[in-house]
């Protein structure tokens, strides 16, 4: 059982190598939807002790395929909605926008039950925990 | 059959709207270079003419920016064509492509997509084409609701038209307010950005159907121009000089869903192009259809390009949705053709 205590001594190996992190919350038919700053997507980021590459706006908000390239995100981490519906997450996995940066290339998804990441309930500690150590290769 | 409607397409247009005809594709060109040399990935597009772009810089410009710019030029002409055939068709300078009812049914198809599909599809159907595909699933939906009570679109008198219209959108509304309300936050952001427009996440495999179906309905529907300008001298005079007015309202609809509900399945909601581009090629050149109609595609493929690129950088690395700024563009002068009627 992970404590805090553990979270966040992992949590500081990992700041200290700078790991870039995005969090996608959804993209269907529309650019991927991100989280900014002030959203719970970033805070899961850094207490998992990453850096998320877009905190130059507030909130959830859609970006430029592009501009995902420029940034080059070492992870993605995906919340997915429906644990026994992987096959969506592979829609997002497999998408060209991702297969040209780095978490693409070495398959970097992280993806975990939407509530436990997200939710900032009991289950929140464990996600992290698990998260942290899976960016900390 | 093709060089026939050149040869008309030369006759009945004068020599300055030839002159406004060849202004608007060097400027639709030119847009489409600035828009493709423009975006948060910085290089020179010109290293692409001496083969000096590294892999990456060659994927973002052929991948990524590519297909969105010709996408976004490619509706913004089908968004606009339609609203000028629809104001044609119904001689109603208010007619726009979401008028009757075809853009709320393929917005109906495409929030059930979103706010539904882990609930109902089976996993094989998950797939990038599910979206687009219920969003015309939706559209002719809508379409062959509208045929069975106008039957045939025959009825008669417009005005059944556009309440049926009106009935369908307002139907449309609650659908996709019911599936709001039921949606989870995710899929409400999904649900909103999506209602607002966007050429994101588009790749080729999606668009290239889309765009070889959407310019050949465009160069099909052209053929129509002549009748519309007759029909303009109101539907009895137009039927006594040999316009078969059924024929032509069925092919005036049923190209414009077509074109509308692919572009509505791609980008989602795009307000107000449809409505403005014709009036606004009218106050220039003038208002026969055999120039109205190829000039508002030209003008409404330039629009939508720099709208897009408006989207793209104006608050990078974000992108704004593209609706919010064409409607942005298009509601003061929506006003202002309001007043001028008004005074007139």
């Amino acid at each position: 059982m992970p404590t805090v205590k553990q979270l966040k001594k992992i949590s500081a190996k990992n700041t200290k190598k700078d790991i870039k992190v995005m969090l996608i919350l959804s993209m269907q038919g529309t650019s991927p939807i991100v989280a900014g700053k002030e959203t719970s997507g970033h805070g899961f980021i850094e207490m998992i002790g990453a850096r998320n590459i877009f905190d130059s706006f507030k909130g959830w908000k859609a970006v430029t395929a592009e501009a995902i390239i420029e940034m080059n995100p070492d992870y993605i981490l995906i919340p997915s909605r429906d644990m026994h519906k992987n096959s969506k997450v592979a829609t997002i996995t497999e998408h060209p926008i991702f297969a040209k940066t780095t978490a693409g290339k070495n398959k970097n998804f992280v993806i975990d039950d939407g509530m436990a990441m997200l939710g900032f309930g009991t289950r929140t500690i464990f996600s992290a925990y698990d998260a942290a150590k899976a960016i900390n290769k | 059959m093709m060089s026939k409607t050149f040869n008309r397409f030369f006759r009945y247009i004068t020599f300055k709207q030839f002159t406004i005809f060849n202004l608007l594709s060097i400027i639709l060109i030119f847009i489409i270079g600035v828009g493709i040399s423009i975006g948060s990935f910085e290089f020179s597009v010109l290293k692409y003419f001496n083969n000096s772009l590294t892999t990456l810089e060659e994927e973002v410009l052929m991948n990524i920016r590519f297909p969105r710019v010709i996408l976004a030029a490619v509706v913004g002409a089908a968004l606009s064509m339609s609203g000028a055939c629809l104001q044609g068709l119904f001689r109603n300078p208010l007619a726009d492509p979401g008028l009757i009812g075809v853009s709320a049914g393929a917005a109906l198809g495409a929030a059930f997509s979103i706010a539904m599909s882990a609930e109902f599809f089976p996993d094989f159907l998950l797939t990038p084409y599910l979206l687009p595909f219920s969003a015309i699933l939706g559209s002719a939906f809508v379409i062959s609701i509208l045929f069975i009570i106008t039957r045939g679109f025959g009825f008669e008198g417009m005005t059944y038209m556009l309440l049926a219209g009106i009935a369908i959108n307002a139907f449309a509304g609650v659908g996709i307010g019911i599936l709001t309300y039921i949606s989870d936050d995710a899929e409400l952001r999904g649900l909103t950005f999506w209602t607002m427009g966007s050429f994101g996440g588009v790749t080729w495999t999606l668009i290239i159907p889309a765009i070889i179906i959407i310019l050949s309905t465009i160069i099909w529907t052209l053929r129509i121009s002549r009748k519309l300008d007759l029909l303009q001298l109101g539907e009895s005079e137009a039927y006594r000089l040999g316009v078969d007015i059924k024929k032509l309202r069925f092919d005036i609809i049923m190209s414009s869903a077509i074109i509308v509900g692919i572009s509505v399945s791609l980008t989602g909601m795009i307000g107000f192009v449809g409505l403005v581009v014709p009036h606004l090629v009218r106050l220039f050149g003038g208002v026969n259809h055999h120039y109205l109609l190829p000039c508002s595609a030209l003008t409404g493929a330039i629009l939508m390009v720099s709208s897009d690129l408006l989207s793209r950088i104006l608050i990078q690395p974000a992108e704004l949705p593209v609706g919010l700024i064409t409607s942005a563009i298009g509601s003061p002068f929506f006003l202002w053709l309001i007043f001028r009627m008004r005074n007139k």
